[in-house]
């Protein structure tokens, strides 16, 4: 089995993700990564223009490392649809795995800062209150990461060599985060929790001996959760508070706040997105090709989606410069404010193009290339509302709706795959895949909770054919960006060096059925 | 359904996760109150020191948020002294244009005082008066004695003797400059002030917040009788309502520059955290006085009035004689002179006096129509008058002041209509009577004299602020960065009473320390601590302190603790372990 690169895009399953970009599964791409990252940020209104989701751990595997646009197997359905048109029996996928690694980042702070314990909101800082001994290296943080992973995909011929039909019910990602609570990572994430479950049906549809066309639609369930430091320097509300009436004070606070204003204790609040579900629906059209017999084109379309996450938050205002000192200016919020979080944004269009060329019966070359809009990715939304939120003396409303920009670029996808038959009696097939993944998110905006970067995969499997109808695969993946040290991250807010290995191995059954589905008149 | 839906999607895919990957709610743990420290027990707390300089803050205060607040608090901030004499002089101007069926309703002596208002030389009844006699003399020259009068008095025998701006200063130099509550007003006791008594401005009604708020429904009991050097005032205002300077929207926005956090400190008995209001440290710099939108008010009546106001102005319960001498200058030998300044008498003999002040020196002789001297009438410099007769004319009244000649004249026609002397008390209630000053004008003034004594503002300021929490024993200070260098450092400073709130039922904790300040001993004998001088503080008992310094203190109990303290946890934090001693 194969997992593809990518950030953890709330991706979710669509195969678009880029999100945390623990990038398993081909085509998901950042899917969750996009989750973390936009949980994180969104989750607090105030939260700072998330970083949470680049790259990262991209979208688990789908199918098996022999899966491809290219390829007609049960898991087609995601791949490629059309190619369900070319199947020959039907077929019972049921994939069972773990995905395991870690992220890690090294912070290296190139801002100045204030004291921690101070609260100057405007530049210029008095000297006196600057902190000489911030700037510099940090100690490297690092999330382990450890899910299961399972799927189920059935393919049925229902007319012989015209119509399949396809179902798909899988988790393309499932894993946990869990950076240190007071690492320097935490005002970009401490924990996360991000699944996605899929629930796909499509059909195959052959037009010609050559020519296949489908398509999917598919459910996309998330379950998001997350904690993280929101920094109430970076929220832009906090910021239009403080400089409008009553309390009329200009600050650099906000999405732009310079790091001379980050990062103080008092302005440190926890937060947690809970309970954050979303519920999505995609599609995606294909077409397949085999012009000439040794030659295999997939060309597929996905749509993306809009992605709404709602949950529960719970910020953490238990100082008493939040609760108590101000009351008499209006600023008394309580303790723990909780309340309703929605997490809004596009998660991208895609297309893939597979190409496979058998150089002989028993060996096939396969390409896998695709393009990720993520540049339709303009913006996380982020809405969070709560009667606890509400300070109406100093402007600061029950219902806060903020759009934490993101500078997401599109992103290549390049993968090639050697597929060989190894014995004589061809019930034995091993493949092995290189890839490249280009990264999604600028330095100016990476972070911790988007661990994207210049990604690189590498995967074997081999598959035993036990009888002519059942047969086994397994399959493990290598991914990992290459070290990346940004030095330009806006506002010093994700400088340092980043590192994601993931690494992954499944079990897959599968079983073949019927003959091809009902043959119709004149076919013979 | 869709929570179903979610819960049935979170279990599948839990289901499928070997190691859960839950993340659970935030939650806090409330802090169970702590017990006492124990003897010899040794607790660590650590104090904070937070600033949040803003500059133009606008603290907004409506008239909710001024009920809220303790009356004695309101009653404390002066805003400004009201000059009554346009008060005075509309209710003047009101009673002496009184319409005729409203006149029937008032007490004779308000109706005599109303005639009075409105005598002329053309109207005045001379009967039972010395100057009866001018009537005959004036017969006897052919002239009607308006003419006379008018002539002496240098007015048209239709004006009033006095002018309504006469009567007014009269009255409120007399019957209100002489009631104390427009002499002294309560303030913040300074060294100019150390009673705490400060001087009203002449004739004038100090206002304050508390006045503004309750729409001044104190008016007739501060206004109304009170002894003074002279006896009993028998005070001007009987009764008052509906005096409102302010609307329902009344709000009160106050730019100001401070860094509104407290400081933070720590009550021994417990050791716990504390927090102790910083306002008072600041107030002589927290208004922006320079800027000329530092205070805006809004919501105030355009022309302020009273509804109803009831003013009396007692006599004399004796017939005042006129004066009959030119001694002793200036005023002659009346013993209106001599009368309380309140009364009836006085303030007619003044209201005279202030009147015939424009009369010049003049003579006037009238002739028989033979062309034979009459007689004369003659007024000197220092308007002594004289009716001199010729040729057997008739008798001349006697000489004396001009305003022996009214006082006589007011006191006769006070008592028309049957009232004995002691009777002709007056009283005379008016409706919507115009304060006599714009809004526009209140609020220049209450802006000039905040800016002039913020100080006085600083207990409205503190109760803004209100975030004095719990009982702090002492609190942890830093000068402000950038401040001298000679205060840098960290300090702890003992509270004062000053510290303590305070509200209508008094402090919120008796100041009860025996022995306030840090020392080196247990025994409380070497005081290393003093209130000298720290950034414009010497009231505290303070002290600047390192790691590893060791102090002791008492508590309001006469429990004695040992600080240690430890190392800074960070560059604006204090870590101080406290050990109870006994």
């Amino acid at each position: 089995m194969r997992f593809r690169a990518g950030p953890l895009a709330l991706g979710l399953g669509l195969g678009l993700g880029r999100g945390l970009g623990l990038g398993f599964g081909r085509g998901l791409g950042r899917g969750l990564g996009l989750a973390v990252a936009g949980a994180v940020s969104g989750a607090l209104l105030l939260a700072a223009p998330g970083s949470a989701w680049a790259s990262g751990l991209d979208v688990p595997q789908i199918g098996t490392t022999f899966s491809s646009p290219t390829t007609n197997d049960a898991a087609a359905l995601y791949w490629n649809p059309a190619m369900l048109g070319f199947a020959n029996k039907g077929e019972v996928m049921i994939t069972l795995g773990v995905v395991g690694g870690h992220v890690g980042y090294q912070r290296d702070r190139l801002g100045a800062y204030q004291f921690e314990d101070s609260l100057e909101f405007a530049e210029p800082i008095d000297p006196a209150a600057i902190d000489p001994n911030k700037p510099g290296a940090y100690p490297r943080v690092t999330s382990p990461i450890f899910s299961p992973n399972a799927g189920l995909f059935v393919s049925a011929p229902v007319i012989k060599d015209r119509l399949t039909l396809g179902f798909g019910a899988y988790v393309p990602y499932a894993a946990p985060l869990s950076f240190p609570a007071d690492g320097d990572q935490r005002f970009a994430l401490q924990d996360a929790f991000i699944a996605v479950a899929r629930i796909s049906a499509g059909l195959g549809v052959k037009l010609h001996e050559r020519v296949s066309l489908g398509a999917s639609a598919t459910y996309v369930l998330g379950i998001v959760s997350l904690t993280r430091v929101q920094d109430f320097a970076a929220v832009e509300i906090f910021s239009e508070a403080l400089a409008n009436p009553p309390i009329n004070q200009p600050n650099d606070f906000g999405e732009t706040a310079p790091s001379t204003v980050r990062e103080l204790s008092v302005l440190a609040r926890p937060f947690a997105l809970t309970d954050g579900y979303s519920h999505n629906a995609t599609f995606n059209v294909a077409l397949a090709a085999n012009p000439i017999d040794p030659l295999w084109l997939g060309l597929t379309y996905d749509h993306g989606s809009r992605l709404n996450v709602n949950g529960q938050f719970q910020l953490d205002m238990n100082d008493e410069f939040f609760t108590q000192d101000l009351a008499g200016q209006g600023l008394a919020f309580p303790p723990l404010v909780a309340g309703d979080a929605k997490l809004s944004f596009r998660l991208p269009k895609r297309i893939m193009l597979g190409i496979a060329y058998d150089i002989s019966k028993r060996l096939r070359v396969d390409g896998n290339f695709a393009y990720v809009f993520w540049s339709d990715l303009d913006a996380f939304v982020i809405t969070l509302d709560s009667p606890d939120l509400a300070q109406p003396e100093i402007g600061l409303p029950r219902r806060t709706e903020v759009a934490l920009r993101r500078d997401w670029k599109g992103t290549v996808h390049a993968e090639l795959s050697v597929r060989a038959t190894v014995d004589k009696r061809e019930r034995v097939r091993v493949s092995g895949t290189l890839g490249y993944h280009s990264p999604a998110s600028p330095d100016a905006t990476i972070d911790v909770a988007s661990p994207d970067g210049h990604r690189l995969i590498g995967a074997l499997g081999v598959a035993v054919a036990i009888n002519e109808r059942i047969g086994l695969m397994a399959d493990g993946e290598v991914q990992g960006i290459l070290p990346r040290t940004v030095t330009t991250s806006d506002f010093d807010l994700g400088n340092g060096t980043y590192d994601l290995v993931l690494g992954g191995g499944h079990l897959h059954l599968i079983v073949k059925f019927g003959n091809g589905g009902k043959v119709l008149k004149g076919k013979g | 359904m869709l929570q179903i839906t979610n819960t049935l999607s979170a279990i599948v895919v839990g289901s499928m996760l070997l190691l859960g990957g839950c993340i659970e709610p935030l939650t806090i743990e409330d802090d169970p109150p702590q017990a006492e420290i124990a003897v010899s027990e040794t607790r660590r707390i650590e104090l904070r020191y937070l600033r949040f300089d803003v500059e133009g803050f606008e603290q907004v205060l409506t008239l909710d948020d001024l009920r809220a607040m303790p009356q004695a608090t309101l009653d404390g901030v002066w805003l400004l002294d009201l000059e009554l004499t346009p008060l005075v002089q509309n209710a003047l101007t009101q009673l002496k244009q009184l319409p005729p069926d409203q006149v029937s309703q008032l007490p004779q002596a308000a109706q005599n005082m109303r005639t009075l208002l409105n005598i002329t030389p053309d109207n005045v009844d001379l009967s039972g008066t010395s100057l009866e006699e001018l009537i005959g003399l004036s017969s006897s020259v052919g002239l009607p004695p308006a003419k006379a009068l008018s002539d002496i008095f240098e007015i048209g025998v239709t004006e009033n003797f006095i002018s309504i701006e006469a009567n007014t200063q009269a009255v409120v130099q007399g019957l209100i400059a002489s009631h104390p509550a427009t002499q002294l007003r309560d303030g913040p006791v300074d060294a100019a002030h150390p009673d705490g008594l400060w001087a009203v401005a002449p004739n004038s009604l100090p206002i304050t917040l508390g006045d503004v708020v309750s729409n001044f429904d104190d008016l007739a009991m501060r206004f109304g009788p009170t002894m003074t050097e002279f006896g009993e005032h028998p005070g001007f205002i009987e009764q008052a309502t509906g005096l409102s300077v302010i609307e329902e929207e009344f709000a009160m926005t106050v730019k100001v520059n401070l860094n509104p956090l407290p400081y933070k400190g720590a009550d021994l008995t417990d050791v716990s955290g504390a927090s102790v209001n910083s306002i008072a440290s600041q107030i002589e710099s927290v208004f922006p006085v320079d800027d000329p939108d530092w205070m805006q008010v809004e919501g105030l009546v355009a022309s302020p009035s009273i509804s109803s106001m009831t003013v009396v102005m007692v006599e004399n319960d004796q017939f005042i004689a006129s004066g009959t001498s030119q001694d002793p200058l200036p005023t002659g030998n009346s013993p209106a002179w001599s009368l309380p300044p309140w009364e009836f008498e006085r303030v007619v003999a003044e209201m005279t006096m202030l009147s015939a002040a424009d009369i010049s020196n003049h003579c006037t002789n009238y002739e028989l129509g033979t062309g034979v001297q009459a007689f004369s009438a003659c007024i000197d410099d220092n308007h002594w008058v004289e009716f001199e007769t010729f040729n057997n004319v008739g008798n001349p009244p006697p000489p004396s002041y001009a305003w022996d000649v009214v006082l006589e004249l007011a006191q006769v026609r006070l008592h028309d209509g049957g009232l004995q002397e002691g009777d002709a008390d007056i009283a005379f209630t008016l409706s919507d009577v115009p304060l006599g000053v714009a809004a526009a004008d209140i609020v220049e003034e209450i802006r000039t004299n905040m800016a002039a004594d913020p100080v006085a503002l600083q207990d409205l300021a503190e109760n803004l602020t209100a975030n004095t929490f719990g009982f702090a024993d002492f609190y942890y200070w830093k000068p402000k960065p950038g401040g001298s260098a000679q205060w840098e450092g960290d300090w702890l400073f003992f509270v004062t009473a000053d510290d303590i709130p305070v509200d209508d039922s008094g402090p919120a904790r008796p100041y009860a320390y025996a022995n306030p300040g840090f020392f080196a001993d247990a025994a409380l004998t070497n005081k290393l601590s003093s209130t000298a001088n720290v950034d414009g503080d010497d009231t505290h008992e303070k002290v600047r302190i390192a790691a590893g310094d060791v102090l002791f203190v008492e508590d309001d109990v006469g429990r004695v603790y040992r600080i240690d303290v430890a190392a800074k946890p960070s560059a604006n934090r204090l870590a101080l372990d406290v050990t109870r001693v006994n």
